[in-house]
């Protein structure tokens, strides 16, 4: 007979898995089912039952990677060739887009930017950043078009 | 949904994954030679993601059928997590290996996909998805020995049966220890989940299926 109390269910089911038992050290726990029938026997149970659970082997057959791979790489071109389309028709329209609305101010900002310089930049759209926020646009097309499914 | 993403474990909890996961499957490529493909394909060459996914698709697609016990379903996930890993590539910093990264996206797009199935179940008070028997595990084996092939059969239902009954995450952590041999360390990292919290969900897996399967392993023995 042993010192230390039955061990629980979770820590025999740890136990069988090679886990550390939460409430009892490795070696306690080891100690304890040594001198202790009752926990041997339910051990054993735990240990049929789970050896008892069929395998599921899930066998593949060799030529599985190379069908998976042309599948994947199938779904990914698509995406690739579409792209450069669809960005080239949007940068036209922007293009296009920038020339029919854009307002040139010279003088104005010529003098806002005399006074206050800072105006330049808080007030005046530049067509740099115009670009630049087209350019982000852009790369937001990668996720347009998964979303699109383009 | 749950959007994996390769900065959900920290780079050390990373580190003992990839550590056992690569002694336990004795990958052919190592740290230094993924490094080397993904650089090849962050560069454009698109030959090297083929390369990726044909290293690990038939790992990827075993584990993602152990997971949802059909072959067709681990099929279309193992493909939706290499189109993930292609969109993911360019912000991979390097803090985990490939494999990892895969194991933790299939094993989290397969517990979705079993909440959806469950979903599905309770409105539809459909069965398809949870305890159909795999149409490839019933596809007999001309070489089998016909009786012990019933009985295989048999009890894999049962068990496909038992382990539809459990909840996706209990499953899914049965599933990596039972049949994939993950320590519950390395499934607490993959899952973010705390230790206590997975062994507390394997136990109670173990005791569902011990209830569940109890009169059928008391008729064969
Ligand atoms: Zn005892």
């Amino acid at each position: 007979m042993t010192k230390t109390t039955c061990l629980n269910e979770q820590d025999l089911t740890l136990l069988y898995y090679g886990e550390t038992p939460d409430s009892v050290s490795l070696l306690e726990a080891h100690r304890h089912i040594k001198g202790c029938p009752a926990c041997q026997q339910r051990q054993l149970q735990l240990e049929r039952t789970m050896q008892a659970l069929p395998q599921r082997p899930c066998e593949l057959d060799p030529h599985y990677a190379t069908r998976l791979t042309a599948r994947v790489v199938e779904r990914i071109p698509r995406r690739r060739f579409a792209l450069p389309a669809v960005a080239g028709g949007l940068a036209a329209a922007v293009v296009v887009f920038s020339f029919t609305f854009w307002k040139p101010e010279p003088l104005l900002v010529t003098h806002n930017a005399a006074v206050h310089p800072s105006a330049v930049t808080e007030n005046t759209p530049s067509p740099d950043i115009d670009l630049l926020e087209n350019l982000d646009l852009l790369r937001e097309l990668d996720t347009l078009s998964e979303l699109t499914g383009v | 949904m749950i959007m994996p993403k390769e900065t959900c474990v920290s780079s050390t909890n990373a580190a003992t994954i990839d550590r056992s996961l690569t002694e336990r499957y004795a990958q052919t490529m190592d740290a230094a030679q993924e490094q080397i493909l993904l650089d090849r394909i962050r560069s454009g060459d698109e030959t090297g993601f083929e390369i990726l996914v044909k290293q690990h698709a038939d790992r990827v697609t075993r584990l993602a059928w152990r997971l949802l016990g059909r072959r067709d379903d681990a099929e279309d996930l193992a493909q939706e997590a290499f189109l993930r890993l292609h969109r993911a590539l360019p912000k991979f910093r390097g803090d985990s290996r490939i494999s990892t990264w895969l194991y933790r996206t299939v094993t989290r797009l397969a517990i979705d996909q079993m909440r959806r199935d469950r979903l599905r179940q309770r409105l539809f008070f459909s069965r398809r998805h949870v305890d159909d028997p795999d149409p490839v595990d019933l596809a007999s084996d001309p070489r089998a020995n016909p009786a012990r092939d019933l009985r295989t059969r048999e009890a894999m239902q049962r068990l496909q049966s038992a382990l539809a009954d459990l909840s996706p995450r209990q499953r899914a952590i049965f599933t990596l220890r039972h049949y994939e041999g993950l320590p519950l360390k390395e499934i607490a990292a993959l899952l973010d989940l705390g230790e206590g919290t997975v062994k507390s969900h394997l136990h109670r897996a173990v005791t569902s299926l011990r209830k569940e399967l109890a009169d059928f392993h008391e008729e064969r023995s």
